[in-house]
Order: C-alpha cells, then sequence, then structure tokens
C-alpha cells in the first residue's frame, strides 16, 4: 500500500517534472526553480498574489502570535521567547537589506551600451544618404 | 530559414516623421538580410507632423506588400493599436516594438531564433539580464528602474525578467487573446501582456536586448509615471 502511494506520487512528480520542462524551459536554475514553485502554486490553488501574501502571512502570524500571548507555550517557546518575539521584525529587516543590497548591486552591473548608440547613429546618417538616393528627402 | 512562417511588425507611431524612415529602413535591412517572410504595418493615430505622408513616400519606395499603412484617425491607444494591426496582419507571428529607435531591428533575427528553440508562444527582449542593456539612463533612473523591476518581480513573480519593456514577438493568435484580455495602459499594459501570457498558459522566451533611449525627442519618466506604476502593480498583485 505504501509503496503504491510512493509510486503515484512519483508519477505525479514526474508529470510536474515534464509539463515544467515543457512549458518552462529557462536559461538559468534560479529561475526555473522560481518559476516550477510557482507554476505549482499557482495553478494548485488559483489564488491571487495578494491572497497568497495573506494566506502566507496568517500561516506565520497566526502561531506567532499564539506564541508571543503563551497561548501556546512549551519549554522551547518559554526559552526563547525573546527570539521569537522578535523574529518577524527580524525577517523583515534582512528582507530589507538583502532587497536594497541586489538592488544595488543591479544597478551598478546595468549595462551601458555606449557602442549601440554609435552603431546606431553610423546607421542613421547610412539610412539617411540611402532614402535620399531613393528619392526619400529628410531633414 | 523561413520554413512557411511570416513576420508582421507592428508599428503604432505618434509623430514619428524623423524616426520613421529610419526604423524602417533598418527593419527592412535585417529582415532582408535574414531572407525572411515580412511586412511592416504602420499604424499612425492621426500624426499632426506628417507621418502618415512619410509612410507613404516609403511604401512607394519598399512596396506595398512590405509596408502597409492602416492610420486612424485619432490617438486611441496602444492595446488597440495592436487589434487593429492583428486584424490586417497576414503573417503567423506578430512583433511589437516602438518606432522612436530605442528599439534594434537587428535583435529580430535571435528573436526568431529563440522562439524556434523552444517553440515559445512569446519571446520578450530584455534590458535587464545576460548582455541586455541601456543607453541614454542616468544613475536616478537606473534606480527607479531596477527597484521597479525588483517590487514587480517580488509581487507578481512572473518568470520574465523584463515586464515594462515592448519589444516582443507573439504567435499571432496568443497576443490577439491576450490583448483582449488586458484592462490596463501605459507601463501597466506590458506588464500585463506578460500575466495575463501566464494565466492563458503560454510559454515565454527571452532574448537580451541593448535599449537605446530616444535618439529625437523627449522620454519621459517623471513623478506621475512612478505613481501610475505603482497603482497599476497593486492592480495586478490584487486581482491576478
Amino acid at each position: 500500500m505504501e509503496l503504491e502511494v510512493e509510486g503515484l506520487r512519483m508519477v505525479v512528480m514526474q508529470c510536474h517534472i515534464l509539463v515544467y520542462y515543457n512549458y518552462y524551459q529557462r536559461d538559468t536554475k534560479g529561475v526555473v526553480l522560481n518559476n516550477y514553485l510557482n507554476h505549482l502554486i499557482t495553478t494548485t490553488t488559483n489564488m491571487t498574489k495578494l491572497m497568497e501574501w495573506l494566506t502566507g502571512a496568517i500561516l506565520f502570524l497566526g502561531p506567532w502570535t499564539a506564541i508571543v500571548t503563551t497561548t501556546i507555550h512549551n519549554e522551547f517557546t518559554v526559552m526563547h521567547y525573546q527570539e521569537i518575539l522578535l523574529l518577524p521584525f527580524l525577517l523583515v529587516a534582512v528582507f530589507a537589506v538583502v532587497s536594497i543590497a541586489i538592488i544595488a548591486f543591479r544597478v551598478y552591473s546595468f549595462n551601458d551600451c555606449h557602442q549601440e548608440a554609435k552603431e546606431l547613429q553610423e546607421q542613421i546618417l547610412q539610412a539617411k544618404a540611402d532614402l535620399a538616393k531613393r528619392g526619400i528627402k529628410l531633414d | 530559414m523561413a520554413g512557411g512562417d511570416k513576420y508582421s511588425v507592428l508599428l503604432p507611431t505618434y509623430n514619428e516623421r524623423e524616426n520613421l524612415p529610419i526604423i524602417i529602413w533598418l527593419l527592412c535591412k535585417y529582415l532582408g538580410e535574414s531572407n525572411l517572410e515580412y511586412e511592416i504595418i504602420v499604424i499612425d493615430d492621426g500624426s499632426p507632423d506628417g507621418t502618415l505622408e512619410v509612410a507613404k513616400q516609403l511604401q512607394e519606395v519598399y512596396g506595398q506588400d512590405k509596408i502597409v499603412l492602416r492610420p486612424r484617425a485619432k490617438k486611441l491607444g496602444l492595446g488597440t493599436a495592436y487589434i487593429h494591426g492583428i486584424k490586417h496582419a497576414t503573417g503567423n507571428f506578430v512583433i511589437i516594438m516602438d518606432a522612436d529607435l530605442s528599439h534594434h531591428p537587428k535583435f529580430i533575427p535571435e528573436f526568431i531564433k529563440k522562439q524556434k528553440e523552444g517553440n515559445f508562444d512569446l519571446v520578450s527582449g530584455t534590458r535587464y539580464t545576460g548582455d541586455g542593456g541601456v543607453y541614454g539612463w542616468d544613475l536616478k533612473r537606473k534606480i527607479i528602474s531596477r527597484t521597479a523591476n525588483y517590487l514587480t518581480q517580488i509581487l507578481l513573480r512572473p518568470g520574465a525578467s523584463d515586464l515594462t519593456g515592448s519589444f516582443r514577438l507573439f504567435r499571432k493568435e496568443a497576443l490577439q487573446n491576450i490583448v483582449k484580455a488586458c484592462v490596463s495602459k501605459g507601463y501597466v499594459f506590458q506588464m500585463e501582456i506578460i500575466i495575463r501570457a501566464r494565466q492563458f498558459g503560454y510559454t515565454i522566451g527571452e532574448v537580451p536586448i541593448k535599449f537605446v533611449d530616444r535618439v529625437y525627442g523627449e522620454s519621459k519618466l517623471g513623478g506621475s509615471e512612478v505613481i501610475g506604476f505603482a497603482k497599476g502593480l497593486l492592480y495586478l498583485f490584487a486581482t491576478t
């Protein structure tokens, strides 16, 4: 019985992978993972992105609230109460810092296409000369 | 190389009298050199600067099979311009691009190659990955652009790296279905195209492009564009 379930799970996984390879073929590994998970979430839940975020927030903040109000408490939560209390704020802060670092790096590494601009200027002159020969006057 | 495929380039124009001859010359050069079946559909929205007259002269030079004129009486928006153009397109693939020379036609053969590689429904040009890039943007513009792009990636997880670009290749029926489903305007319209494409289950390939910001005329990115973008992003976040 367990083997059957496991086999079925593997088949489902493989179907997903097939679907993904046909539909979400990408150049980089990072995008592959993002798209595959994204595809699974979107097709299985059919939620808007806002609902996904709210669901995530409730799944996280629900237990968190229960712990910080000591509705739920055990040895672990009592021992690490301070850390748990600060966890959401810490996560937001880390996310902000990482985001700023990523954006800063991307701004820094944004290609400046000087060569392309030069090439275009030359081609504009070529085009004007050629079109003038064919009877189209440009200012 | 053609393999029975024909490519219809949609060029919506408004006051592009200076740019139009150049972009058409470049299109004919690169598409001709690649031995592609193609046509260029100019959709001029009643430009007061005489863009249409220039287009007519170009049609005489290049022929009515290559340059197709489908003008409209007044400015009616990009979405309806695409629909209008598709109606008259005889190709099975459609390419959308700006006529202001920021999108170089030399990338079109790369789009086509990419489309064939993955049998994609849509190939989108991207300024943000690989060899892609921009020319003519100052630091402020780069920061705004990268931040907007990052936020979009986090909130919408679109599976494409350049959402606000408008240099793309589509299967004709894909573009038709997507545009009919779209409700937004401007930058947000280009974003919505990708989101709707995903909803339809269309596959997306990407090609890095080098974007040379407007040679003639002003490129605009002010406070009202940023606010419009933020509203559009939140709209798509809450509804899709």
